[in-house]
């Protein structure tokens, strides 16, 4: 039985690796990276000190939604065939095993792209490899909440208009709301409440790790809150726990998704 | 062998299935006809394990799909209506893939490439097919395996009348070899003494059964379009 695990799981990965070899989405999301990796030369003097920057506008306002895209398509992609690929005698999990493992190994080495100029000129540093992994791991929660709308969501609009909603929700919905409520009494109350939804968003636990974590740029004020002050204490730490979750909660929801009705 | 015990399905308010039983034996092939609407396609979808019964129970080669479902799954091999495939990847890939998930060795999958007429079409991506050859390389996918029961939903769609002969005799060979050969249809004529049994289908359960030499005397509208055809 695990025999035939592995070898359904191997397959569902080359053919994964093989899919992919046409897809556009995949191709803009290693472009994006290339043309961002080049970004800290623009700052000559200050090649490995200003990358982080750089680099987390580019992981922010495009490989992110690239990410996500890249997840969708892959799900899509096997859409008109599921009705094949689940009368056969694996489990469904075993099959998207294959197919997430696939798409992180797609996607994870972009972010060798992304630092490799940097690195080049100025040298690999802590700071360089730190936005290199986070942003792997963004890209691969991303890609993996893209793959779970995409088994969600089978029509091939909707789940388009899912995933930018989605994706408005990270970058500016969910802050502009917090922004909204800023000034309410409750939140004075209990400033927990206004700071967990920002812990959570993997976009904002990025931007908080670089800006504070790789930057060292938190106020002393930032400090007025214990909650606040212990997340920026341990930014990196935690937003490696984010990204985990929420690969791992894609991928559940993915696993969810795959088991709704199929149309023949 | 195949079987539905009381099998009810609804899609809300609107029972499609009410109370239906049936056997499938294996080394014979068994039509399931009926108007359009009638459930068939559900009846595929259950037997194929790709919806779940409201109430009842199948089994596919004595397993029971609800209870032990990997062994329902390897026993059979679905062909569904209209199959479609991933656009990006080429005949070989899909075929080796399918050979590898089902544990079958390259060259019997290479058997079925000449079989099916797929030899030229090897390197093209499935996106790239014509009906026709995308329903003769999903009959190659459906052979792979040596299972005992083959599950076919309109199998001759698509299909010019050589390939529909293929298909028929390929069919007739698995059921000698004693595999249960289960076929939904609309093309009632062709299967005209090749098939074993026919079931028809109506409201939800199977109304009668048909006299499989006589087909075309029971639906004069296929009938006369088989005329037509033929004078054709």
């Amino acid at each position: 039985m695990a025999n035939a695990r592995l070898t359904a799981l191997a397959a569902t990965f080359r053919r994964e690796i093989t899919a992919h070899r046409l897809n556009r989405f995949l191709h803009v999301h290693l472009a994006i990276a290339a043309v961002a990796g080049l970004l800290p030369l623009f700052t000559p003097a200050h090649t490995s000190g200003a990358a982080p920057w750089w680099l987390l506008q580019a992981v922010l306002y495009a490989l992110s939604l690239s990410a996500l895209l890249l997840g969708l398509s892959s799900a899509h992609g096997e859409a008109e065939e599921l009705a094949l690929l689940f009368t056969q005698p694996v489990q469904r999990w075993v099959w998207l095993s294959g197919k997430a493992a696939g798409l992180a190994a797609l996607i994870v080495p972009a972010a060798l792209l992304l630092i490799a100029p940097a690195a080049l000129v100025g040298g690999l540093t802590v700071e360089l490899a730190g936005i290199a992994a986070a942003s792997a791991g963004l890209t691969l929660a991303l890609a993996a909440a893209g793959l779970a709308l995409g088994l969600w969501i089978r029509d091939g609009v909707r789940g388009l208009l899912a995933v930018m909603g989605l994706w408005f929700v990270l970058l500016f919905g969910a802050d502009l709301l917090l922004l909204a409520v800023s000034g309410a009494p409750w939140v004075h109350r209990y400033p927990t409440l206004w700071i967990v939804p920002l812990m959570i968003n993997p976009l904002d636990a990025l931007r908080i790790t670089v800006l504070f974590g790789f930057g060292d740029a938190a106020p002393a004020a930032l400090d007025g809150s214990r909650l606040a002050g212990w997340w920026i204490g341990r930014s990196q730490s935690w937003l490696a726990l984010v990204l985990v979750s929420w690969t791992l909660a894609g991928f559940l929801a993915a696993v969810a998704g795959s088991r709704r009705s199929v149309d023949v | 062998m195949i079987t539905l015990q009381r099998i009810s399905k609804a899609y809300g308010s609107h029972r499609v299935l009410d109370d239906l039983t049936f056997t499938a034996e294996a080394g014979r092939i068994t039509l399931l006809v009926g108007a359009n609407g009638c459930g068939k396609t559900t009846t595929m979808r259950l037997l194929a394990g790709l919806s779940a019964p409201d109430r009842g129970r199948v089994t596919i080669a004595g397993h029971d799909i609800a209870r032990d479902r990997a062994a329902a799954l390897a026993a059979l091999s679905f062909l569904p209506q209209s199959p479609r495939f991933h656009g990006a990847l080429s005949v070989e890939a899909l075929l080796r893939f399918y050979a590898r998930l089902r544990n079958v060795p390259d060259s019997r999958a290479g058997t079925l490439v000449e079989r099916w007429g797929l030899g030229r079409h090897l390197g093209t991506p499935t996106g790239k097919l014509s009906g026709g050859m995308r329903q003769r390389l999903a009959l190659a996918i459906l052979l792979l395996a040596d299972v005992p029961v083959l599950l076919l939903d309109e199998p001759g769609l698509s299909l010019d009348p050589d390939w529909r002969g293929v298909l028929q005799r390929e069919l007739e060979r698995a059921a000698r070899d004693g595999r249960c050969v289960f076929v939904s249809t609309h093309l009632l004529g062709e299967w005209e003494d090749r098939a074993d049994r026919c079931l028809v289908l109506e409201g939800g359960r199977i109304g009668r059964e048909l006299p499989p030499n006589r087909l075309r005397d029971v639906f004069p509208f296929a009938s006369s379009v088989m005329r037509r055809a033929n004078a054709v």
